[in-house]
């Protein structure tokens, strides 16, 4: 097992401690998913008493804005937006690909909020984002967390081989 | 247990399902709870219109005991929560409710603001303004609607009394709809769709986790079972043949085996012949 950034071989204690950081490394990004649920959780606290938090927008503020989508758009951009979100984070599953996005689900949702917070429809159509977002990240975490274990594992067995190898070394 | 393939198989398929599934129930609800609050609120306004052209004939004539006795009689219609004509200054001159009858609303609470927002109020109103909803003091959800009288050339040429030709809302028609039987709908509606989807995720998610478990996890299990140990290999202990691929790998395993373990047979009675040999030509 070489350095892969000076090339330089390593010895097998240093393998060991490298090899004992990356599995730190993957279980420390195997929870990031439920840190993003968490995240999205905390901005629909804000959402759900929109109506107690937020002032009613003043008809300054509706004119500049200019007409508001009917929520019925809205809604069936929701639908789409979850039908192609989960079928991506599947996609993803299936490939085995180590990409995630959880954060950025979170920035879009935040915008589904704001829109029906502004067509004045938010508290009728809140638990329909919130399951949305639920869905989603829920997806997203459980295939970050499947794939880091399954590289845990690797990683670990790899370790034990080295392991047995320093053991009969000494 | 949460590494198993059974799982990882069930787990993504069965969130994703009950997600989208769970999503599109609630927005079809919130689409759905909206068209029967607008088509409430259409048929309210039809209501408030109808008094409206009722009541015209007496108002024409300043009949006020006889528009008072229409007031009063559609105002005990079950459902009808408040009736109530304004005039222009905002004071009630006729209701279902006696003790209303001369008190001044707040131009600014609901219902007002959307004419008396700005510095000068608004000739027409919006049918979206007319209409609002609210909780009264007695508990019960109300949709009410406010139509304006307007003024008409009639309105200013009669002898009992006149309104100024240049007076374009003569008052206002206030009436409150009992939301009770909407409400009743709404939880029927809801109640009927939680049902549905329900049925439709145990069918879909618990129909392919079943037929996975019988077609693919429990013949899994009974290969794990039979290729548990590589030396002895029990040719009565079989997977069926009705399970496909799996049936096909577990005979190609026992093949295997049964090949191997007759190499091993074959390498032990060379290795007996080689030391009988060397035995009978050292004695």
């Amino acid at each position: 097992m070489s350095n892969q950034e000076t090339g330089k071989v390593l010895s097998p204690v240093e393998q060991r401690t490298a090899l004992l950081e990356s599995i730190r490394r993957l279980r420390t990004r195997s929870h990031q998913g439920l840190w993003a649920i968490a995240a999205f959780a905390c901005t629909s606290i804000p959402a759900m008493l929109s109506d107690r938090i937020f002032p009613p927008l003043t008809p300054q503020v509706k004119k500049m804005l200019g007409t508001p989508p009917s929520s019925n758009m809205i809604s069936a951009l929701l639908v789409v937006y979850a039908f192609s979100a989960i079928l991506l984070v599947l996609g993803r599953i299936t490939n085995g690909s180590p990409k995630m996005v959880s954060f950025s689900h979170i920035g879009y949702l935040i915008c589904f909020y704001a829109f029906y917070f502004f067509s004045g429809v938010l508290p009728e159509n809140f638990w329909a984002v919130l399951a949305t977002g639920m869905t989603i990240l829920s997806l997203e975490s459980y295939h970050i967390w499947s794939l880091s274990m399954a590289q845990i594992r690797e990683e670990e067995e790899t370790l034990a081989i080295l392991e047995r190898r320093i053991g009969q070394e000494k | 247990m949460l590494q198993s393939i059974a799982t990882r198989t069930i787990v993504p398929v069965g969130l994703a399902v009950t997600g989208f599934v769970a999503i599109c129930c609630l927005s079809l609800y919130s689409i759905m709870k909206q068209d029967m609050i607008d088509d409430a609120a259409q048929s309210g306004r039809n209501i408030a219109n109808t008094v409206v052209l009722s009541t015209r004939y007496a108002m024409l004539h300043n009949d006020r005991q006889h528009l008072g006795s229409i007031i009063a009689n559609i105002g005990q219609h079950q459902g009808v929560e408040h009736l109530r004509v304004f005039n222009h200054e905002g004071f009630i001159t006729f209701s279902r409710n006696q003790t209303e009858i001369g008190q001044q609303v707040n131009k600014k609470v609901e219902g007002c603001s959307g004419c008396h927002s700005g510095e000068k109020p608004a000739e027409q109103l919006a049918a979206v303004k007319q209409t609002r909803r609210f909780t009264n003091e007695r508990g019960v959800q109300v949709l009410a609607m406010t139509q304006p009288i307007y003024n008409e050339p009639s309105c200013s040429t009669t002898s009992c009394h006149y309104h100024s030709p240049t007076q374009k809302v003569l008052g206002m028609l206030d009436i409150g709809l009992d939301q009770g039987p909407l409400q009743n709908s709404l939880a029927l509606m809801r109640y009927r769709m939680i049902v549905f989807t329900l049925m439709t995720l145990v069918l879909t998610v618990g129909g392919v986790a079943a037929l996975l478990n019988r077609s693919f996890f429990v013949p899994l299990k009974k290969l794990l079972a039979i290729t548990s140990d590589e030396k002895t290999c029990d040719f009565e202990q079989q997977l069926e043949s009705g399970y496909g691929e799996l049936s096909i790998l577990a005979r190609n395993y026992q093949r295997i085996v049964a090949r191997l373990n007759d190499t091993r047979e074959a390498l032990a009675r060379c290795r007996n012949c080689s030391k009988e040999k060397d035995g009978a030509d050292n004695g």
